[in-house]
């Protein structure tokens, strides 16, 4: 995303030798009709099982409820009123910043992962991959119960502490602020390691050797050469953490005891607990429409940077 | 250090072996560069990470072998899970919707993102800014909000749920996903590779297939491996979008929390995982081979879906609380009547009703809590029962007949009923504890777990201030909320679903919990006393009760009156130890079953419980996120 546009689509590309009329390499070029009819299957779907709910959602959310949670088509600015509470506001901050440092713990652990992988010869480099994923196939519920058996007070972890005299008595490991965000490190790791592994597999090696031979240490050669190439493969995987992680609630309130409130947790009480569908709707809509903006505005970003 | 770094690079030998061998391999040929080091480092982290994935999938496998029902303490070998796994049709039903539907989502998925991704990079579309941003909408939606959105498209389009749904609702949420990864590898793609296709002579298809795609396949790989992750592990949307036959994996694991995880699952997530890692080694291996075979796969997979995706002549489909009805007692009333019973369950009241109200599927019989049976009938929305058709209701004992929620019995037939109450582990605490006021002290802070369910806390703290079950009005709950905020300080974690896990665990020694959670509790160790508040209690009744729209009333009829035989009602105080209200049924107990003090705890009549209340779900909902976001 940030890197390209600038050499393949504002200058004129060195390569071909096609004589194009306009941008010859790639993006840049004005669509033409067969392009959007190959595009229109997507079209089709975005409109009909994104745009379609989401805008029933919407309605929903300017809409009051009866007593049994069923929506009453009668306006009301009051739902989105709510949304502005301090309360409410509070919370999604908070959300934020346990989807923000999951990111950055994801980012950590897993891009010298991604890299050692895509530095392996080509049948063992997808047989790997498939490793990173087989352990998501079971259910998160089931993983979940694993990580407590460990982490309780008389658990694996604190039996091993305590077998080695590391600790004096067994730690408070689980239903802490450490669980929440190990829990979610766990579940969306291998979002970050895929992206990035598919953008650092087709990086040169060549380029690495060069630098060395160059004489530039370890981390220059990460810093300067490799990152950079990475770049768009670092971006994806954090957009497919990041984004997500702000809205999950089961592990957390496994790992965390429900203790605070995260921002998908009161969305999902709004519709299950408190019968008051246009309120969640209208949590709902402030999230998405939220993200989308930023989403764009760092499309955006990206494509000038 | 070129020739190095060469050497090293492919050195690494034989494509068996195992990443910590490699990365010992390493540290002992290339120890001495600064190079090889950092490089022995990379190795051994990745090594570690990859311990932190396997770690917990370790633990579940060890305990796929562990005697415990209750999965928590290890008590001694067994192979019995793995036995009682082929005796569980609903289980294996499940893994294997789940497999059909991750595979159909995530085929389309790659199409549409792959093909999305590279006409969105390779073309300017006008308006490709809005589609780009429409694409992240999938990514940002909560699971409920789309579950409930598609389900209400669902419901307008008038589309039957079933397989189509639930696969087009994870194609939904799968798609952008690989969109994202082929886009981040297509930024670094050199685009004169499929110039120079063309120049050659290829047609654009061509060049696609031949030099595009194999440009993107990690980036492909990657992204359906995603795909398939997430339709796999999806809970929320799936809940809303299935039908009784397409019910899939996840779903009926959640149910199971509340019974206790059987080890029965762990035994199945083990052989999943054995069976998968296996398969992608030999697919190595065994190159082509195996391959087709596990296409075959699929195939069989594909056409035992679809073959049971014919329905029956006459059948039944019932909507009830997860794992609550015996897959035994389904099977017996099959076996008695020929009516096929399509089962689909859910995991708390008001998730049963949000989906009954939006439609989507017609339910015969239901199984709601008294209150929500309650906001049902006012609402005209079940259908009256035929009392002539269910000559076993004579079964239920007088205390259990007209009760509040149905004064005239003419709804409702209860199915088990519950008392909420204080368990204590006697073993950790041994000063008394009579009702709240003992439970909610200082000393025992950390130590406390309670149900995570608004209503339950905001009543408990109603009784300490002398007010009645449904006293729940703006100025009580402003007399409330000292009270509960002192609590909440004290109060280690919220669970409804499995509160007896971390009593069990030692994590916590105090619960306000259902009789039931206490009642298995008392069974598996006698020193968790179950307790019943002095300051006031309330019983909860799950009755069985039959939809206006239902379509089979005939059946639903039978379903219940079957229900109501002692022989079955027995059986299902077997499974759940909660209190039956069906005397014939508790004449047919153990006396060790009838002494459990939480299953049938000595009440004094009348016991009041939970009312329709309009209009204060939110008010509680409001105050319980309000205490809990001070903390």
């Amino acid at each position: 995303m940030p890197m390209l546009p600038l050499s393949a689509g504002a200058a004129p590309a060195p390569g071909p030798a096609r004589p194009a009329p306009a941008a010859p390499a790639g993006r840049g070029r004005r669509a033409p009709g067969l392009a959007w009819v190959l595009l229109a299957p997507l079209l089709a779907w975005l409109a009909l099982f994104v745009v379609a709910p989401t805008a029933a959602l919407t309605v929903y959310s300017f809409c009051r409820r009866d007593d049994l949670g069923r929506v009453v088509y009668s306006f009301t600015w009051d739902n989105y009123r709510r949304v502005l509470d301090p309360v409410y506001l509070r919370i999604f901050g908070r959300s934020v910043g346990y989807a923000a440092v999951t990111t950055l713990l994801c980012a950590v652990l897993g891009f010298p992962v991604a890299w050692t992988m895509a530095r392996r010869r080509a049948a063992v480099r997808e047989r790997l991959l498939f490793l990173v994923m087989i352990p998501f196939w079971t259910s998160f519920l089931i993983r979940t119960y694993a990580w407590i058996a460990i982490l309780k007070s008389e658990g694996l972890l604190n039996g091993l502490l305590l077998w080695a005299h590391l600790v004096p008595r067994p730690l408070d490991l689980l239903y802490t602020r450490g669980a929440v965000i190990l829990g979610l490190v766990y579940a969306y790791l291998p979002f970050m390691i895929l992206p990035i592994y598919g953008s650092a597999e087709k990086l040169d090696p060549a380029l690495v050797e060069a630098a060395y031979d160059l004489g530039a240490g370890p981390w220059q050669v990460f810093a300067r050469v490799i990152m950079p190439l990475t770049r768009p493969g670092l971006a994806a995987g954090a957009l497919l953490v990041f984004v997500p992680a702000i809205g999950m609630f089961a592990v957390t309130d496994l790992m965390g005891g429900a203790r605070v409130p995260l921002i998908g947790h009161v969305i999902q009480n709004q519709f299950l607990q408190a019968r008051n569908a246009p309120f969640g709707a209208a949590l709902g809509v402030v999230f998405t429409v939220g993200f989308g903006l930023a989403y764009a505005w760092g499309q955006r970003r990206g494509d000038r940077a | 250090m070129k020739v190095l770094t060469k050497a090293n690079d492919w050195v690494s030998g034989p494509a068996r072996q195992s990443i910590a061998a490699s990365v010992l391999r390493r540290l002992v040929t290339v120890a001495p560069s600064g190079l090889g080091l950092a490089r022995a480092g990379l190795g051994l982290w990745s090594a570690g990470v990859f311990g932190f994935l396997y770690l917990p999938i370790v633990v579940l496998a060890v305990y796929s072998f562990n005697a415990s029902r209750l999965n928590i303490r290890w008590t001694g070998f067994t192979l019995r899970w793995y036995g009682e796994l082929g005796r569980n049709p609903p289980l294996l039903e499940a893994l294997a919707n789940s497999l059909v539907i991750a595979c159909a989502a995530t085929a389309v998925s790659v199409v549409l993102g792959t093909g999305g991704a590279w006409l969105l990079h390779r073309y300017r579309f006008r308006g490709g800014r809005a589609i780009q941003t429409l694409l992240g909408v999938p990514l940002v939606m909560p699971e409920i909000v789309m579950g409930i959105g598609l389900l209400v498209l669902f419901t307008v389009l008038h589309v039957q749920l079933g397989f189509g749904t639930v696969i087009v609702a994870h194609i939904t949420f799968c798609f952008p996903f690989v969109l994202v990864a082929v886009q981040a590898r297509l930024a670094g793609l050199d685009p004169a590779l499929e110039e120079a296709a063309l120049d050659l002579g290829a047609t654009p298809a061509r060049a696609f297939w031949l030099v595009t795609i194999p440009g993107l396949r990690p980036a492909i790989v990657a992204g359906a491996l995603l795909a398939f992750t997430l339709s796999m592990d999806e809970l929320i949307v799936t809940f809303f979008t299935a039908s009784p036959d397409s019910a899939t994996l996840p779903l009926r694991v959640f149910g199971l929390a509340k019974v206790g995880l059987s080890p029965v699952l762990n035994a199945l997530s083990t052989l999943l995982i054995v069976a998968t890692v296996a398969g992608v080694w030999g697919a190595a291996r065994f190159g082509r081979r195996a391959r087709g075979a596990a296409i075959a796969l699929g195939c069989v997979l594909l056409a035992v879906g679809g073959a049971r995706a014919t329905a029956a002549d006459s059948e039944l489909t019932i909507f009830t609380w997860s794992e609550y009805v015996p897959t035994a007692v389904l099977t017996g009333f099959s076996a008695e009547t020929g009516v096929r019973v399509r089962a689909e369950t859910f995991s708390s009241g008001e998730e049963m009703l949000a989906k009954l109200l939006t439609g989507g599927t017609a339910y015969d019989v239901i199984q709601p809590p008294d209150y929500i049976a309650e906001a049902l009938i006012r609402n005209g929305l079940l259908r009256p029962l035929d009392y002539g058709q269910l000559p076993h209701f004579a079964n239920i004992l007088p205390e259990f007949r007209r009760p509040a929620y149905d004064p005239d019995q003419r709804f409702t037939v209860p199915y088990l009923a519950g008392i909420a109450g204080i368990v204590v582990n006697t073993a950790r605490v041994t000063r008394p504890i009579r009702g709240f006021a003992d439970l909610f002290a200082p000393e025992f802070k950390d130590r406390i777990v309670v149900m995570d369910d608004g209503r339950e806390l905001v009543t408990a703290a109603l009784y300490t201030l002398g007010l009645g079950t449904n006293d729940i009005t703006p100025a009580t709950l402003a007399r409330v909320r000292p009270v509960l905020a002192r609590w909440f300080q004290l109060i280690k974690l919220f669970d409804s679903d499995s509160p007896k896990t971390a009593l069990l665990n030692g994590d916590v020694d105090l619960g306000y919990v259902w009789c039931g959670e206490a009642a298995l509790l008392w069974n598996q160790d006698h020193r968790f006393r179950f307790v019943l508040p002095a300051e006031g209690y309330h019983r909860a009744v799950d009755v069985l009760a039959i939809p206006r729209s239902a379509p089979h009333p005939g059946a639903a009829h039978r379903f219940i009156d079957y229900v109501l035989r002692a022989d079955v009602s027995r059986r299902i105080s077997e499974a759940f130890p909660y209190t039956n209200p069906n005397g014939a049924a508790r004449r047919l107990l153990t006396p060790e079953e009838l002494a459990n003090p939480a299953s049938y705890p000595a009440v004094r009549p009348p016991v009041p419980s939970f009312r329709h209340l309009p209009g204060t779900g939110e008010l509680v909902d409001a105050l319980v996120t309000d205490l809990k976001n001070a903390r």
